[in-house]
C-alpha cells in the first residue's frame, strides 16, 4: 500500500461562476500532521466538505487508503475511517456530553431498531463498555466534570473540544479539523495541540485547518497553502515562511 | 423542574378538567367522560406517533391525518363491512388483529413512500410534501367510489371489534349507564397506550432511540460521524405513522363510521395542539395534552352557550377553534415547554 493516506486528483468545485477549488494533483502522507492553510475564503472549508462527501464535487478523483472515495456518501466515506469536525462546532445542543460521546461510539449494530427493542437499553453490557471507553476520553479531554451537562451549556472551547472527543473514540485513519483552535485561549490550544500529537502517535494522521499560523508552524510536519482553490505552495513550516508567493497572498511582511 | 413536580401539576389539572365535566353537565356526565376518555386515547396514540416524528428526530410533518387515514382504511377494508352509496355488503373478511397487522403495515409504507423524496431534503420541503400527500390521500378515497365508499364512506365494521369485547364491561356500561360499544373502545385504545408507553420508554433509552435525538438535533455531525440520518430519519418516519395507523383505526371503531372527512387538515392541527400542549419530545406528554385538550373540547358547548343564546353547531366550532387558541397562547406563556416537557430540551424555542 502507497505510503499516502489521501490522494487527490483533479478536484474541481465552481459555485456558480467562483472557482472554489481546483487541484491538480495532492498526497497526504501517512501518520503527519499536515496543515492546510491560506487566506479566508480560499476554498479549504470547501475542499473538506468534497473530499468528505459534504458537497458534490464537480470533477475529480479522491483515493482514500487505497479505496476510490470520490462520490461516496458522506456517511460511508466516515465509516472507512476519515472522520471530520466542522469549522462552526456541530455538538448535539440538547443531549448531554455523555450522550454526545456514547451516540458516536455505538455501533451501527448496537444503533439498529430491532437491537434496541429486543435487547439493547442504554443500560446493557454493550453500552456499559461504551461507558468505559466514553470515561477515558473524556478524562483525556478534561471534560469528565461536565459528562451530565447538556452540550449546550458548555463555553465555545468547551465545545471544541467535545467535538474532538466525540471523533477520537471512532478512532480514525485519518482526522479532518477545520480551525480546532479557533476562538480558543492560549492555554486550552496547547492542550488541544498536544492531544493532536498523541494522536499522531496512536498512529492516526491528522489534516488541520488553521490560522494560528505560530500554532501551524510549530506542530507541523507538513504544510499546504491554498489560495483561490488552487495550491500555491507545499512544504516544511521553514519552507513556507520563505516563500514570497506564501507570504503576499496570506501570511504578511509582518510575520517574517 | 422534577419529574414528581411535572407529573403533579398535569395530574392537577387532569383532576380538575375532569372534575369541572362533572361539575358543568347535570344529565349523563359519565356518559361524557366515557366520551372523552375515548377521543382522548385515541388522539393520543397519534401524538404520541407525532411526537417520534417531531419531537424525537425533528422531521415537521403536516400530514398526520393521512397516517391516521391509510391505517384506518385499510383495516375497515379487510373485515366485514358495508361501503358506498349502495351500502353494498361484503361480509368476507380477515381476522380483526391481521386485518389491524396489514393496516399499520399500510402507514409505515406509506410513510416510507412520502419520506423517499422528501426526506433527504430540508425541514420545510417534508412539511410542504405532507400537507399535500395528506390532502392527495384525501382526494383519491373520495375519488375511489368503489373501492372505499367515496364520500358515502363505510359502515357496518365494527361487530368483528365489538365480538372480543371482554363480558363484564356489559354490567359495567349498565351500571355507568353508558354506551357499552364507547365503553370498550375507549378501554382497548387506554390498553394501546400504556403497551405505547412502555415500548416508547424503552425506544426512547435506547442507542437507536439516542440516535433519533443526534438525527434531530444535527444531521451533519450525524453523518461525519458514519451514521446515516436518511434511513434513521424514514424508520423515524414509519414508526411514527403506524401508531398513527393504529390512531386511525380505533378512530373508526370509536365513530363507528368510516368518513373521509375524519382525516381533514383540522385533525393534524389538533394532533399537533395536543402534542404542544402536553410537551413536545416527552413521552407522557401527549396523553395528558390529548385529556386536556378533550376536556376543553367536551366543555365548549357550555362556554359557547354562555356567549350564544342558543348556540347552532356552527358557533360551536367557532368557540371551539377558540378555545383551542387560547389554551394554546397560555401555556405557551406559562409553559412553554407544555406540561411535561424539560426546559432544556424546549424544541419550540423562540430565539
Ligand atoms: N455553498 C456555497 N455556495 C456558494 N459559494 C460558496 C459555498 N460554499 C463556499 N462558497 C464560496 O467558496 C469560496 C471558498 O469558501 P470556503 O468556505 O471553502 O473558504 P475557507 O478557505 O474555508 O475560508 P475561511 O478561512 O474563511 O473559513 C468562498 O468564496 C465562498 O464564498
Ligand atoms: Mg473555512
Amino acid at each position: 500500500m502507497s505510503n499516502n493516506i489521501l490522494e487527490i486528483k483533479n478536484l474541481r468545485k465552481s459555485f456558480g461562476g467562483l472557482k472554489a477549488v481546483d487541484i491538480t494533483s495532492l498526497n497526504f502522507e501517512r501518520n503527519k500532521i499536515i496543515s492546510l492553510i491560506g487566506p479566508n475564503g480560499a476554498g479549504k472549508t470547501t475542499f473538506f466538505d468534497l473530499i468528505t462527501g459534504f458537497t458534490k464535487q464537480d470533477s475529480g478523483t479522491t483515493t482514500f487508503d487505497g479505496k476510490n472515495i470520490s462520490n461516496l456518501e458522506s456517511f460511508k466515506i466516515s465509516r472507512l475511517g476519515m472522520v471530520r469536525t466542522f469549522q462552526l462546532t456541530k455538538v448535539f445542543d440538547r443531549m448531554t456530553v455523555n450522550e454526545n460521546i456514547l451516540f458516536s461510539a455505538s455501533s451501527l449494530k448496537n444503533d439498529r431498531f430491532i437491537n434496541s427493542l429486543f435487547k439493547s437499553s442504554i443500560k446493557s453490557k454493550i453500552e456499559q463498555e461504551l461507558n468505559e471507553r466514553k470515561n477515558e476520553v473524556l478524562n483525556m479531554v478534561n471534560l469528565y466534570h461536565m459528562k451530565d451537562s447538556y452540550a449546550r451549556e458548555l463555553s465555545g472551547g468547551q465545545k471544541k473540544l467535545l467535538e474532538l472527543a466525540r471523533v477520537i473514540i471512532q478512532k480514525p485513519k485519518i482526522l479532518l479539523l477545520d480551525e480546532p483552535l479557533a476562538g480558543v485561549n492560549p492555554k486550552l490550544s496547547e492542550d488541544i495541540l498536544s492531544l493532536i500529537n498523541t494522536f499522531v502517535k496512536e498512529g492516526i494522521s491528522i489534516l488541520m485547518v488553521e490560522h494560528n499560523i505560530s500554532a501551524v508552524m510549530k506542530v507541523s510536519d507538513h504544510i499546504v497553502v491554498l489560495a483561490e482553490g488552487s495550491v500555491i505552495a507545499e512544504g516544511s513550516s521553514d519552507e513556507i515562511r520563505a516563500n514570497e508567493k506564501v507570504v503576499s497572498a496570506y501570511l504578511g511582511k509582518s510575520n517574517e | 423542574m422534577t419529574d414528581l413536580k411535572r407529573n403533579l401539576i398535569g395530574l392537577s389539572l387532569i383532576v380538575f378538567s375532569i372534575g369541572s365535566i362533572y361539575l358543568l353537565n347535570d344529565e349523563g356526565p359519565t356518559r361524557i367522560f366515557i366520551n372523552l376518555m375515548a377521543f382522548a386515547g385515541i388522539y393520543a396514540i397519534s401524538a404520541i406517533g407525532l411526537n417520534i416524528h417531531f419531537g424525537w428526530t425533528g422531521l415537521i410533518n403536516f400530514g398526520h391525518a393521512a397516517f391516521m387515514g391509510v391505517g384506518a382504511y385499510t383495516t375497515i377494508l379487510l373485515i366485514p363491512h358495508a361501503a358506498g352509496r349502495e351500502g353494498s355488503i361484503n361480509e368476507e373478511g380477515l381476522p380483526l388483529f391481521l386485518a389491524i397487522l396489514i393496516g399499520l403495515v399500510a402507514s409505515a409504507i406509506f410513510g416510507l413512500i412520502i419520506g423517499l423524496p422528501a426526506i433527504r431534503l430540508r425541514g420545510d420541503y417534508l412539511a410542504i410534501v405532507t400537507i399535500a400527500s395528506s390532502e392527495i390521500f384525501r382526494l383519491v378515497v373520495r375519488d375511489q367510489e368503489d373501492l372505499t365508499g367515496g364520500v358515502y364512506g363505510v359502515i357496518s365494521f365494527s361487530d368483528v371489534f365489538q365480538d372480543i369485547r371482554p363480558k363484564f364491561l356489559e354490567d359495567l356500561s349498565l351500571r355507568l349507564d353508558v354506551s357499552v360499544g364507547q365503553l370498550w373502545v375507549a378501554t382497548f385504545s387506554w390498553i394501546m397506550v400504556i403497551l405505547l408507553v412502555f415500548l416508547l420508554k424503552r425506544l426512547q433509552n435506547s442507542p437507536w432511540g439516542r440516535a433519533l435525538r443526534a438525527v434531530r438535533e444535527d444531521e451533519d455531525a450525524v453523518r461525519a460521524l458514519g451514521k446515516n440520518a436518511v434511513w434513521l430519519k424514514l424508520q423515524s418516519f414509519m414508526l411514527g405513522a403506524s401508531i398513527a395507523g393504529l390512531s386511525g383505526i380505533l378512530l373508526a371503531f370509536n365513530y363507528g363510521t368510516l368518513q373521509v372527512e375524519m382525516f381533514v387538515p383540522l385533525l393534524t392541527f389538533y394532533i399537533w395542539a395536543i402534542m404542544i400542549l402536553g410537551g413536545v419530545g416527552s413521552i407522557s406528554g401527549p396523553i395528558f395534552g390529548s385529556i386536556l385538550f378533550w376536556a376543553f373540547i367536551s366543555e365548549t358547548d357550555q362556554l359557547a352557550s354562555l356567549i350564544f343564546e342558543n348556540a347552532d353547531g356552527q358557533q360551536i366550532a367557532g368557540v371551539r377553534f377558540m378555545l383551542v387558541g387560547v389554551l394554546i397562547i397560555a401555556l405557551m406563556i406559562l409553559r412553554p415547554s407544555g406540561i411535561m416537557g424539560k426546559k432544556e430540551e424546549l424544541l419550540l424555542d423562540v430565539k
